[in-house]
């Protein structure tokens, strides 16, 4: 059997496993049993490879970030910052949407993960939009698209993963996506404004700026400790205080006092259930992490990432043009699987062709994190946009229209400039020191 | 469910996945925090965190992948599901998806088995505190063979309710 036709075979049983409804890590199990049969390989080769690779100090930011965003959400942090945040900017018609954009972002801040993001923002924001005649389709893609921002914003578990597989600077990734996640903030409170002009929607009442000056200083109290948290992680480790796994054990540690005794929203008992659902998370991210990484490291050896980029060069040499494609993959692997899969996957695979059309490592994290966000939110397997439908107990009918709006004005913008102007990627890491 | 999906097992072994992910989450967030304050406040950073640390994480990523298959969260795409409007075709499906799940588990449990073997026998240590790998090595083994009886058990009940769809 011709090499790559053994990859080609792989792919196409990685992707039936997909369809049919494999769990994503045995879907990745079971083309890597064919090509490792296929080709030859010693199958002891494959626990070892996936056991070494694992056993990294700078993943393990992945599970202490995801028992960091858990806690804090469980324990109250999202009503303090929708609280807080609205205050601000959310007493305008339309603002309340905006508040929801805004606090997902401060959130992607927290805890790195778009699914913690929607469940915590969303079950907040859901009711208190109903309640202000936002329709329920509306209001559900509009925070399930703005849970991407969680991918976006730093500490990013997408990027750990994308700086530890590409050999970057993980703080340079982090800041590499801050560029077009603002922007998609920017895009997506614009298109809420626009998609809601001619709809009705209860407006509260205006305050004086006295009573204001009061809510605001309430409010900021009551989020004080919840924007504290942003503060500690990343100062740390942009102020050089900590590695991005110090951080996320600091920002856990941080997180138990502050769920438990201020925000009072845990106790033990409860503290004990979210430990056990953060760790089921987190292991069943770093299983299918794992056998991802085995996979792609036999796709390597399967030389797939020379044949990918002399297929696509022979399409058309232009940069720009080979952009396009790289878009339309990676939305696509991002519509079929996770962010965390799509990115050890593609990242192997891509990466050589980005260097080979000049394209830097880390405008490429900004191209990667953007395009699998809005992968993840694209029909027909759009986890996200289900499990927004979920929690705010409505259908994906009345979601679909909104949503794909959002997606194709909010969150496009933010993937083709990441793409196109390398600039707005580059300029904050080269600004804080991390490119020469 | 299946018999056993209510027995003293079943429970026992929830509970020691349970007991198993609070004591790891807590062992890898305070070691992380107090290699920080002890090389911060105290300025003697702690050697071998590196070998220390993942003893606690590996058994936190596959006992937490094990709880996922008990829980039923590993995440799917689940087109057929969105696509196809049969609840007969939808449960077939899902009951080939669930044993080709399965069967792939076995053929990993073999792979684990012979990577556990081959962990006890070459009994490898690590390089500055010469704490033995397996204790982190077998949690692949031990991870790989819950899952597999969990999805022996969900298979189970996905052909069991084959027929229910048929009525609905």
């Amino acid at each position: 059997m011709e090499i790559s036709l053994i990859a080609l075979i792989g792919i196409a049983i990685l992707v039936t496993l997909l369809i049919v409804g494999v769990p994503v890590p045995f879907s990745f199990a079971g083309a890597m049993v064919f090509i490792m049969g296929a080709a030859n390989y010693d199958p002891s080769m494959a626990l070892h490879f996936g056991y070494y690779k694992l056993n990294s100090l700078i993943l393990l930011a992945m599970p202490l970030f995801i028992m960091a965003g858990g806690i804090m959400g469980e324990g109250g942090i999202g009503e303090r910052l929708v609280g807080f945040i609205e205050l601000l900017i959310g007493r305008v018609k339309g603002g309340l949407g905006v508040v929801g954009v805004v606090t997902c972002a401060v959130f992607g801040a927290i805890s790195g993960s778009a699914s913690a993001a929607l469940s915590a923002i969303g079950s907040i924001m859901f009711p208190q939009m109903s309640s202000r005649d936002y329709p329920i389709g509306h209001s559900a893609a509009l925070i399930s698209c703005a849970s991407v921002l969680a991918l976006l914003i730093p500490p990013s578990i997408a990027q750990i993963i994308y700086g530890w597989l590409a050999e970057q600077s993980i703080a340079a990734c982090f800041l590499a996506t801050v560029g077009p996640g603002i922007l998609t903030v920017i895009t997506l409170s614009l298109v809420n404004w626009w998609l809601l002009r001619g709809v009705p929607l209860a407006v509260p009442s205006k305050m004086s700026i006295k009573e204001r000056t009061i809510e605001v200083g309430r409010k900021g109290k009551n989020a004080f400790f919840a924007l504290m948290m942003p503060v500690i992680i990343l100062g740390g480790i942009y102020g050089g205080i900590f590695t991005p796994t110090e951080a996320a054990a600091v920002s856990v540690i941080y997180a138990v006092p502050v769920a438990l005794f201020i925000y009072r929203g845990l106790n033990l008992g409860k503290l004990g259930r979210v430990l056990v659902d953060t760790a089921t998370t987190s292991g069943v991210v770093m299983v299918m992490f794992f056998f991802a990484l085995v996979l792609s490291q036999l796709f390597i050896r399967e030389n797939l990432p020379h044949h990918i980029a002399a297929l696509m060069l022979g399409i058309s040499s232009n940069k720009y043009v080979l952009l396009v494609m790289v878009n339309i993959f990676l939305i696509f692997i991002g519509m079929i699987m996770d962010d965390v899969s799509g990115i050890t996957l593609s990242t192997p695979l891509l990466l050589p062709l980005m260097k080979q059309i000049g394209v830097h490592p880390i405008q490429f994290a900004a191209i990667i994190g953007t395009n699998l966000g809005v992968g993840c939110m694209t029909p027909p397997t759009a986890p996200l946009l289900y499990l927004g439908a979920r929690i705010a107990k409505t259908d994906m009918k009345s979601m679909l229209r909104p949503a794909m709006i959002m997606i194709v004005f909010g969150m496009m913008p933010g993937v083709l400039a990441a793409t196109y102007w390398p600039e707005l990627s580059l300029w904050l890491p080269r600004v804080a020191g991390f490119m020469g | 469910m299946v018999k056993v999906a209510t027995g003293p097992l079943w429970c026992g072994l929830d509970r020691l996945q349970r007991v198993i992910l609070i004591v790891t989450s807590v062992f890898i967030s305070v070691f992380m925090f107090v290699e920080v304050v002890l090389r911060y406040v105290f300025n003697k950073p702690l050697m071998g965190i590196e070998e220390i640390v993942p003893l606690g994480a590996f058994w936190l990523y596959f006992i937490g992948a094990s709880y996922g298959s008990y829980k039923r969260t590993h995440i799917k795409a689940e087109v057929v599901e969105m696509l196809v409007k049969s609840p007969r075709t939808v449960a077939v499906t899902k009951a080939v998806a669930s044993a080709i799940t399965f069967g792939l588990g076995l053929y990993l449990c073999k792979w684990g088995l012979d990577f556990l073997v081959y962990a006890l026998t070459q009994g490898q240590l690590s390089a500055t505190l010469f704490i033995p790998m397996q204790y982190s090595q077998s949690a692949v083994f031990f991870g790989l063979v819950l899952m597999t009886f969990y999805f022996l058990i969900e298979m189970i009940d996905n052909i069991r309710a084959i027929p229910q769809s048929s009525k609905a």
